[in-house]
């Protein structure tokens, strides 16, 4: 076997191992065709296009309606997991901005900070109602009802505004930081000049994961319609 | 369906080759082959037309000693999706409507 055979079955082999649960039977596919092809260089070419599917993150498909409790299960998890995380996120910013307040004698500063402390009990709150709305899964019978569960399911897929609610929480902490940073008495380092970069690749990256989320969700509910229509 | 199916040149090439023999089950490297499509290209379509439920997939029966191919063949509603898209697209090139015709 040569060395570049050796790396496209390389990449073609990290391809499989890393595609997402719903993308795993492709990945296999390109992986097998990739082996049918005679060329090393074609091989390697085809190998290197195929990690285009790792950028496709997606669940596995629901086969059944007797996987939906389970998939319910997993999202309740998820989403109050990660409502845990923005709370605790809240309290830590709002509380280091607090005692940063006092130290800043301009207004700019102060506006600044006042920005993130706001945002961030408005944040926690809201992370902390997601949490009470989503019931911990092992304390709710809504699993053992398929009907009932599939309707919650599809409800809880179709909310998409949590997302864009986080997303201005986060753009205020952004703004509110630059503010605080531009007025800080120790003017402007290398950091500085960084971090607004920094930033707003995390904006962008957090908008292409709400497009993928939605695409994810709407993926989801058409799945669970068609499954219904097979079952009626 | 909510989700729009994007159509692409690129779509339309390989609905094309899929309908130069819509009976046969057909392998990625040879639909790959076919249109110049390169896999990065090639795939994202077979499983946005997939993901609409225009496609059907299969493992390939396995032969002795060499692992099993993905193989891809339209559904009816593909058939007729590939079929009106075919046409459009070659309407656009020729400026002619096209009857009967599959290539582009």
């Amino acid at each position: 076997m040569t060395l570049i055979r050796m790396v496209a079955l390389t990449i073609s082999d990290e391809v499989v191992r890393w595609a997402s649960p719903g993308c795993k039977e492709w990945a296999e596919g390109l992986e097998r065709e990739g082996a049918v092809i005679e060329s090393d260089w074609a091989a390697l070419r085809w190998a290197i296009g195929s990690t285009r599917v790792l950028l496709d993150r997606r669940a596995a498909s629901l086969t059944s309606l007797d996987e939906v409790p389970a998939a319910t299960q997993k999202f309740v998890e998820t989403t109050r997991f990660k409502a845990g995380y923005v709370l605790a996120m809240s309290i830590m910013q709002g509380f280091f901005c607090s005692l940063r307040f006092f130290h800043f004698r301009n207004s700019l500063g102060r506006a600044g900070c006042t920005l993130v402390v706001l945002a961030s009990i408005l944040a926690g709150t809201y992370s902390l109602m997601e949490r009470r709305r989503l019931k911990e899964p092992w304390k709710d019978d809504i699993y053992d009802d398929l009907v009932a569960c599939t309707s919650f399911y599809r409800e809880q897929l179709k909310r998409f505004d949590s997302l864009w609610i986080y997303f201005s929480f986060f753009l205020c902490w952004m703004l509110g930081e630059s503010m605080y940073d531009s007025a800080s008495i120790y003017g402007y380092d290398v950091i500085d000049v960084i971090c607004p970069w920094i930033l707003v690749g995390m904006l962008l990256f957090m908008l292409l994961g709400m497009r993928q989320r939605k695409q994810n969700n709407q993926r989801r509910i058409e799945e669970i319609d068609a499954l219904l229509a097979e079952r009626e | 369906m909510s989700v729009k199916m994007r159509r692409s040149p690129q779509t339309a090439l390989v609905l094309a080759e899929f309908l130069s023999d819509e009976q046969e089950w057909r392998y990625g490297y040879d639909i790959s082959r076919n249109t110049g499509l390169k896999s990065g290209t090639l795939y994202p379509i077979l499983m946005r037309l997939a993901e609409h439920r225009m496609l059907k997939t299969s493992w390939e029966t396995a032969e002795t000693g060499r692992p099993p191919r993905h193989m891809y063949k339209l559904t009816k509603d593909g058939l007729r999706y590939a079929r009106e898209m075919v046409s459009v697209a070659r309407e656009l090139t020729t400026g002619e409507p096209a009857f009967g015709g599959v290539g582009l």
